[in-house]
């Protein structure tokens, strides 16, 4: 019954999914590849597409550590100021878009690469603090406790025993904060500079002119089916975890 | 050869300068202070560059401009005219001009040559966010067509060029009742707004949809008084209803195409492109009129390299290279002596608006503070109801 | 010790978003000028019916996310063995596809069905994107609730609707309170999916939008932020204030 219910809402996930994918193999009536061979002559979409990954691998590193080390700390401590990590989410995106913008300004701090990278790794400190707190348990205290009881040391009881604990909130916050640096438009758009250009950028300056170059269909698919077959090889690797 | 007249006409212009210079600034130099100070700047720099006999345009340049909007071979082309490396012409294109207009606000934007709508060089001039043209650099500008100089929204022609221009009008999928009055799009009574409900789209640009709906009524374009703009929201409010949204080029295009939308307020340009791979679609302006926009070349008031700024627009200006452009994006540009070599998009009355039509049109009026204030009430007034 | 560990995201925090939120307060206020006008405006009904919008909005959202992702991540956490890792990916994959392609593909796909530009069409699109901000989070408690204390309680005789009532539920209400969190907040505030499948459906991120960008009144767009922020930051502490009380 359950595994029907996953099916379907599967199924919702997947169907636009699969629009977009179809569409990269048609031109016009037929179906043909070449919209994938114009995608590797077009300098501008692979350029993009490099900038739009090094500033989500590299904000979803960043704002996970800093995100999770907070969250630990923040477990027992006054929920009070918790909220301190719920304002990034709460602000409409183009209010704090703007706000970086004047603030990078004031300090005459060139737009571009990193100025776009600090802007992405501020929001997502939110959402891991928010996942990763929402996995760690206050009877995570009485684990520790029987660990460092058990005559492990501190940092053994943290690496053994905490982090494994952690994992599946941790993977579930770089998923999310990984996705939101890669698609995000708002604050990137604002923040950065002439010579530095992400794939929503182009996207979009596309759509206003209300033409998407298939190219960008293309490339979506390719993305879809090279992470797929990454994560397939991956789970059938890995050994069977109790 | 073009090349070597243009180098030919600034020594002759330094030279001028050097004279003038002797015998003090004039009213050759008119603007804000710090427009006149950057313009002596540059003067003096001239002189002293001259004195050294070196080459004055920098090697490097900024451009910001709409998607598909350009023949990028030109930049190839200007390249190696004026000496400065392709892989040093960064040429961008952003999604939204409000987006350009909030960077020069916020004090830099980064590019040399921005392409701006008529109702954002209002604003950026008026905000003192654009750097004053120096005309003596750009030639070309006297092939522009008389209608395009000196336009309301900026009364001296000091801050902008116009690029390409169009009309806004309105664009219906073949089938659907073709739009001939503004009495479909804003009177219910009339029978097209029920006929066509949850189909039909307006510009997200307010002051279009508000000039449009003043053209209705019979008013004047420029006329803000409180009653006019008391009877604008009416109409606005009993109109809603019926719309399916205010859309952007991004919503419209596509839902044209799908059939989403049946009829939509559109700039001419967008119907122009989607003809080309849909060619069920139609543009017309309604007998009332409709606008003629305008993007315009500028250049920022942090642009760095000033020169090559100028140079560009100079180049984009040049007849042979107007009309290349237009025919590439399919346009109308404001060059006269380009038309000529672009006949078949004159006859495009999508294109090119024949004369009697062209009458009836307005171009984008320039707006006060306190007409802003009104403009943005009345939306949310109407947005929010 | 470990209080410190918080310190570096704190300080981040501080400088990159507190600091120019700083900027946004003082333009509400004139900056540079001084007024309270621009508040003083806000303070119209026309703001609270757009408000209420936003509300709606959010709420139905986060109701139908919540109904969709349980299961899913009820199946993940506890069914899904080695194969968690992978769904997961599954999960979030459609979300690598430009926001814009997704949406395009729901506006062809709502077109036939006569749904586009209205309530439901925006409903489909916020709840389709918002959807992995639910699943994830809930994955991420729910995986916490032990298979063992599960079968545990099979084992003392419960029945399983009473075990997920009793047991599996209450576990995972963190997760449930981060799904809410991350999916209710964010739709409050959200410009884009009303913007383009939902027409003129007015919501407090398409008002804030047009202040900044079309009427470019950045004090009234200030001004609107502040006031939203604080009644929904205000919400959420006194919902914490109380559930720390309930809780154990």
């Amino acid at each position: 019954m359950i595994r029907f219910l996953v099916l379907l809402i599967f199924m919702f996930l997947y169907i636009p999914i699969v629009y977009v994918v179809a569409s990269s193999f048609i031109d016009g009536g037929e179906i043909t590849t070449k919209w994938f061979v114009k995608l590797f002559e077009d300098r501008d979409i692979v350029r993009s597409f490099y900038n739009s990954l090094s500033i989500a691998l590299l904000s979803t590193l960043f704002s996970v550590i800093l995100g999770s080390f907070a969250a630990y700390a923040f477990l027992k401590t006054n929920k009070r100021f918790e909220s301190l990590f719920y304002t990034p989410i709460v602000i409409p995106e183009i209010t704090e878009a703007l706000s970086l913008l004047l603030f990078y300004r004031l300090l005459s701090f060139p737009l571009g690469f990193y100025s776009v990278l600090l802007g992405h790794i501020a929001f997502n400190i939110a959402f891991v603090f928010i996942i990763v707190n929402a996995r760690l348990s206050s009877q995570l205290r009485s684990i520790e406790d029987a660990s460092l009881t058990l005559g492990a040391d501190e940092v053994q009881t943290f690496l053994r025993v905490t982090v494994p604990i952690a994992m599946p909130g941790i993977i579930a916050a770089s998923l999310i904060a990984f996705t939101l640096s890669w698609d995000n438009f708002i604050k990137t758009v604002f923040t950065t500079g002439p010579g530095f250009q992400t794939l929503p950028l182009l996207i979009w300056s596309q759509a206003a002119r209300g033409v998407v170059s298939p190219s960008l269909n293309a490339l979506t698919t390719l993305m879809l089916f090279v992470s797929l077959f990454l994560a397939y090889l991956y789970a059938k690797i890995s050994t069977k975890r109790e | 050869m073009v090349d070597k007249n243009r180098r030919d006409f600034l020594k002759i212009a330094a030279a001028g300068i050097v004279g003038l210079a002797a015998g003090g600034i004039s009213g050759f130099i008119f603007g804000s202070y710090s427009s006149r100070n950057r313009i002596l700047e540059l003067e003096g720099e001239i002189e002293r560059l001259r004195a050294r006999g070196e080459k004055i345009l920098e090697d490097e340049l900024r451009v910001w401009n709409w998607s598909y909007y350009i023949n990028e071979g030109l930049l190839e082309v200007f390249s190696e005219q004026t000496g400065i490396p392709r892989d040093k012409i960064i040429y961008e294109e952003f999604e939204d001009p409000s987006y350009v207009l909030a960077k020069l606000e916020a004090g830099a934007t980064g590019y040399d040559v921005v392409v701006l709508p008529d109702y954002c060089v209002d604003i950026a001039r008026k905000k003192g966010l654009l750097l004053e043209l120096d005309k003596r650099l750009i030639p070309n500008a006297k092939f522009l067509y008389e209608k395009f100089k000196n336009l309301p929204y900026d009364p001296e022609g000091k801050f902008s060029l116009v690029y390409m221009w169009g009309s806004t009008g309105f664009a219906w999928r073949k089938g659907v009742e073709e739009v001939t009055t503004l009495e479909q799009i804003f009177n219910p009574e009339y029978g097209f707004l029920p006929k066509y409900k949850k189909k039909i789209t307006m510009l997200e640009e307010a002051t279009e949809v508000i000039c449009s709906c003043k053209a209705y009524l019979g008013k004047r374009i420029d006329d803000w008084s409180d009653t006019t703009l008391e009877e604008v929201k009416d109409t606005l409010i009993k109109q809603k209803p019926y719309l399916a949204a205010y859309a952007g080029t991004n919503v419209y295009y596509e839902g044209l195409k799908k059939g989403t939308i049946s009829v939509a307020q559109a700039y001419n340009g967008d119907i122009v492109r989607l003809r080309g791979e849909f060619s069920e679609v139609e543009f017309g302006i309604p007998e009332e009129g409709g606008t003629i926009w305008t993007d315009n070349l500028c250049i920022p008031r942090d642009a760095k390299h000033v020169y090559a700024a100028h140079e560009f627009i100079n180049f984009l200006l040049d007849p042979a290279v107007s009309a290349v452009n237009s025919q590439f994006i399919g346009y109308a540009n404001p060059v006269r002596a380009s038309w000529d070599f672009i006949p078949d998009l004159l006859e495009d009355p999508a294109v090119y608006p024949p004369e009697e039509v062209q009458k009836k049109m307005w171009f984008m009026p320039s707006l006060t503070d306190e007409e802003r204030r009104k403009i943005e009430s009345i939306m949310i007034e109407v947005k929010a109801h | 010790m470990r209080h410190f560990l918080a310190l570096p995201a704190i300080i981040y925090l501080l400088v990159l978003f507190y600091l120019p939120f700083l900027i946004t307060l003082l333009y509400s206020f004139g900056f540079p000028g001084f007024t309270l006008k621009h508040y003083s405006e806000i303070l119209d009904p026309l703001y609270l019916k757009v408000f209420i919008n936003s509300l709606i909005l959010a709420s139905i959202t986060t109701v139908l996310c919540f109904i969709l992702a349980y299961p899913l991540s009820y199946y993940i956490a506890l069914k899904a063995g080695k194969w968690k890792n992978f769904l997961l990916l599954l999960v979030i994959l459609p979300f690598w596809i430009s926001f814009l392609l997704r949406t395009y593909a729901i506006m062809t796909l709502l077109t036939p069905l006569g749904l586009m530009f209205t309530f439901p069409a925006v409903v489909i699109g916020m709840v389709y994107d918002y959807l992995p901000f639910m699943i994830l989070p809930l994955y991420a408690s729910l995986e916490r609730v032990g298979r063992s204390q599960i079968e545990a309680s099979y084992v003392l005789g419960a029945k399983p609707s009473q075990t997920f009532l009793k047991i599996t539920l209450p576990l995972s209400k963190s997760g449930i309170f981060a799904g809410v969190l991350l999916v209710f907040i964010p739709a409050l505030g959200e410009f884009v999916v009303p913007t383009m499948l939902g027409g003129t459906y007015a919501t407090i991120g398409t008002i804030t939008w047009d202040l900044f960008l079309r009427y470019h009144n950045w004090w009234k767009g200030s001004a609107l932020s502040v006031v939203y922020m604080a009644l929904v930051l205000l919400a959420i502490t006194i919902y914490i204030k109380r559930s720390e009380r309930i809780e154990l």
